[in-house]
């Protein structure tokens, strides 16, 4: 295991896309989150197809759900894991839930502000989330670990007992750069303080169309 | 005279233990005072180009390779 700091607190990783696109990962650990700062830089002369990243959270310990049934359309974990529809935070399985896909289960949720043909190719739901928020509850529903990132490009669910707020890129022209920025929060179970927090830290994600 | 300190711990309070990261073959370790002590991020799993819903994953997948520089 490598952590770049003595005390475990911060470090940096630097990816290199097979299209010769660079993106340095500055990942800083707080006291009750996890704050990242994301540098994507094309040097090329053409234009990179880089449009979105996942990262896959992986939450069977954090909802004491245990891994999930990969099979199962809707996992046991999954009614620990909300959204936000109509600026409400909703518990998943939400309703309809979508079953068909080129890969299934799981779930994906598609923005207003993304072509629906680019997000996790998993049965999409037809619901449009609020915002860039998801996260799930401890097994104890006492805390709860959230997730976000400006810019983002779906949410979801996939099949390995995970959830998913992944990264916007946009592709990147010749030459371009740029910022990238994510939290993980791990709080307890107060949402309105939560949502004032992460408006705080996501104000972009307030506008209609963001 | 000594002195003596003494911590005290509020049992439902919220903890004051800093939350610690690490890095290993794709893997992002959180770890620290949170149900189930760590949490797993495959990070990055994958980057992708545009149109992913309508071509096989492996297709929109471009592939990369991460290092820890300091």
């Amino acid at each position: 295991m490598i952590s770049a700091s003595d005390d475990q607190r911060s470090l940096t990783l630097l990816d290199k896309l097979s299209d010769g696109v660079t993106v340095r990962h500055e990942i800083t650990a707080g006291t009750d989150e996890i704050d990242f700062r994301l540098t994507a830089h094309n040097p090329n002369t053409d234009r990179s197809l880089a449009e979105w990243a996942v990262l896959c959270i992986q939450v069977d310990r954090f909802t004491g759900c245990g891994p999930a049934d990969p099979e199962a359309t809707v996992p046991e974990y999954a009614k620990k894991c909300f959204v936000f529809l109509d600026g409400k935070l909703t518990r998943l399985p939400t309703t309809p839930w979508a079953t068909e896909a080129r890969y299934t289960p799981g779930q994906a949720y598609c923005p207003v502000h993304v072509n629906h043909d680019s997000v996790d190719p998993r049965p999409l739901s037809e619901l449009v989330p609020s915002n860039g928020l998801n996260g799930c509850y401890s097994g104890d529903e006492k805390r709860i670990m959230a997730n976000a990132w400006q810019p983002y490009q779906e949410l979801s669910l996939g099949v390995a007992t995970c959830i998913h707020s992944d990264i916007r890129i946009g592709g990147l022209e010749p030459g371009e750069t740029k910022q990238i920025r994510g939290k993980i929060y791990f709080v307890g179970d107060d949402i309105e303080e939560l949502v004032q927090r992460y408006n705080r830290d996501f104000p972009e994600h307030m506008s209609a169309d963001h | 005279m000594a002195s003596t300190t003494t911590t005290v711990t509020l049992a439902d309070g919220p903890s004051t233990d800093p939350l610690r990261v690490a890095w290993n073959d794709n893997y992002l370790t959180i770890s620290g005072p949170f149900p189930g002590d760590t949490l797993s991020v495959q990070y990055l799993e994958a980057y992708c180009k545009p149109e992913s819903r309508v071509r096989e994953w492996s297709e929109s997948v471009i592939s990369h390779q991460s290092q820890v520089i300091s």
